[in-house]
């Protein structure tokens, strides 16, 4: 495998894993449903709700991460190309 | 609307699972978490993303700055996403979290065992002090009945304990403390209570409501009284009418309706089969048990009698029950549905819903007959190993005794949903009245509010149950085949003794 193959999957690997976190912040989101009332019940309702809300933003910051190894891979390419002309 | 709903879908127990459910999400969420921190901090150290830079000098020198600056934000980026304020710092927060919610599904079971338990030590000592004070109290009451005469004493008493009904809770609670209470009392008592306790096969001191109940019963044996096999053999049943063709029951209320002419004693010792056909051209059925109709403790022809009941709260088979499977069995037969694995609800009033949660309880029965439901009216069942696949329902009166004779609460779980109404001042009979409040005609009101809080849909827990009931009593308007059968004991024998 070269080195833009390389990043390209290292890029899709990333875009999995944020892939992933969504998926975590949905299961957090889920348990919204979860009949706990009580003072406690009310705190965890509410964390639950902000591990969602941290997980979705740790989510798009994996995204970025993946455009950012995209972007290098273009950039090798870029390169490569250049010198082939 | 003054029922009042606990246990089943909405119920406790059901939260508490919930939380164990969501404790495990949380805590899977958590590893799922770790293991994408684990790969986005691999990004930094990826071979393609260290060797791009080079790679990029080599065809375009020009570029090659630009390729480092690019790789070293991609291993700060992974570095950051990853860490502590990403996602291994989100993991660790997750696991916490998940460990909080399962350590406080843990701490409401253990307090709620504790209070449990601390509740039945308290009824235990007050009703071993009771025993102390048994001489005074029966002075107390007999003085009672000389003023006022029989009558007047037991109308007191059934308006006491319709005030009072914590005073069944009490005294049923702590039998056991009370038995064990009476046998130091004098030599004597010591020595029958001990007596019946060893025919019982009870080790004394009784250490539980259900052992002191075996001890009185076989003290009632003794003097000749409540022991159905020593006088009865076997048992049969006859249709009392033709198979009718009638409408389905409507609700829980056409359930309960069903309980309300079983009681009529102008015509005692039915049971009823009804046969509710599905879309699928199988069927449900129905078999409904009636309450107790003889009290003499000398057991008749008539199964549902007083031995009955003491047998049941024993826990030993009864020809009742043999009968109520008699008549199932024949109908079922009839209709050419036998081994169908054809659905089964069980239900009665007062003994008929013990007999009912006996019948769920017996693996023999289910082994021949899929019981998927149960439903009592102002019976004690709680101590019955009903399966948790069976789904059941328990209407109680808070001022009926009945329900309160076995001293525990409901279990609080998924499937038994408990509805209790407070008939507060209106009873059947205009006064105060536990023997009202353990009526037919209560449970029945009782059940008309239960179908209009399905149809409003404010409870969950009898959402759930109604759309389980659907088969039996969800199909107004269908046609349904009802039959009622006469169970009789039979081969009378002669008591030991006469």
């Amino acid at each position: 495998m070269d080195v833009e193959e390389g990043l390209r999957a290292c890029a899709a690997r990333v875009r999995a894993d944020a892939a992933r976190l969504v998926s975590c912040a949905a299961a957090m989101s889920a348990l919204d449903g979860v009949a706990w009332r009580s003072a406690a019940g009310d705190l965890f309702h509410v964390q639950a709700a902000q591990r969602a809300a941290a997980l979705r933003v740790l989510a798009g910051r994996a995204e970025s991460l993946a455009a950012d190894v995209e972007a290098l891979a273009m950039l090798v390419r870029a390169a490569e190309e250049g010198d082939h002309r | 609307m003054t029922i009042d709903v606990t246990g089943g879908a909405g119920g406790t127990a059901a939260e508490l699972d919930d939380l164990d459910r969501a404790g495990g999400a949380v805590a899977r969420t958590g590893v799922t978490v770790g293991q994408v921190a684990a790969s986005l901090s691999a990004v930094g150290w990826d071979p393609a993303v260290n060797a791009a830079a080079f790679v990029v000098a080599r065809h375009d020198l020009a570029s090659a700055a630009g390729a480092a600056g690019r790789v070293t934000l991609i291993a700060l980026h992974s570095l950051s996403v990853s860490g502590p304020d990403g996602a291994a710092g989100e993991a660790v927060r997750l696991a916490a979290l998940g460990g909080s919610v399962a350590a406080a599904a843990a701490g409401y079971r253990a307090a709620d065992a504790a209070a449990a338990a601390a509740l039945d030590d308290l009824q235990d000592t007050a009703m071993g002090l009771a025993a102390d004070a048994l001489p005074l109290l029966a002075t107390v009451a007999l003085a009672d009945v000389a003023l006022e005469g029989p009558e007047g004493a037991l109308h007191r008493l059934d308006a006491l304990v319709y005030d009072q009904p914590w005073l069944v809770d009490a005294a049923t609670g702590g039998l056991d403390g009370l038995v064990r209470g009476l046998g130091p009392s004098d030599p004597a008592s010591a020595f029958v209570l001990g007596f019946a306790a060893a025919r019982a096969g009870v080790t004394w001191p009784p250490r539980t409501e259900e052992d002191a109940v075996r001890v009185i019963a076989e003290l009632a044996a003794l003097g000749g009284g409540l022991e159905e096999d020593a006088a009865w053999s076997g048992v049969e049943v006859g249709e009392a009418t033709r198979p009718a063709t009638v409408p389905a029951p409507d609700g829980l209320a056409g359930l309960v309706a069903d309980a309300v002419e079983l009681g009529d004693l102008d015509d005692p010792a039915r049971v009823r089969v009804t046969q509710v056909p599905q879309p699928d051209g199988s069927s449900a059925w129905i078999l409904q048990l009636p309450g107790t109709q003889d009290w003499d403790p000398h057991p008749g022809d008539n199964p549902f009698d007083l031995s009955t009941n003491v047998a049941l709260m024993t826990g030993e088979a009864t020809l009742a029950a043999a009968g109520g499977t008699m008549a199932l069995d024949d109908a079922m037969a009839a209709a050419g549905r036998s081994g169908s694995g054809d659905p089964v609800l069980l239900a009665g009033h007062s003994q008929g819903g013990i007999l009912a949660a006996s019948l769920a309880s017996s693996a023999a029965f289910r082994s021949t007959h899929r019981v998927t439901g149960v439903v009592t009216m102002g019976s004690p069942i709680a101590q019955f190993p009903i399966p948790k696949e069976v789904q059941v329902l328990s209407l109680e009166h808070v001022q009926d005794p009945v329900p309160r004779l076995d001293a525990l609460p409901n279990p609080d779980r998924p499937t038994w949903t408990t509805v209790r109404r407070d008939l507060g001042r209106g009873t059947p009979r205009g006064r105060p009245s536990a023997v009202a409040a353990h009526g037919t005609a209560g449970y029945l009101q009782t059940a008309k509010e239960v179908d209009a809080a399905v149809a409003a849909g404010g409870s969950r827990s009898l959402t759930v149950w109604s759309g389980t009931a659907a088969p039996f009593v969800g199909r107004a308007g269908t046609p349904v085949v009802s039959t009622d059968y006469h169970v009789r004991r039979t081969d009378p024998m002669t008591p030991p003794g006469r």
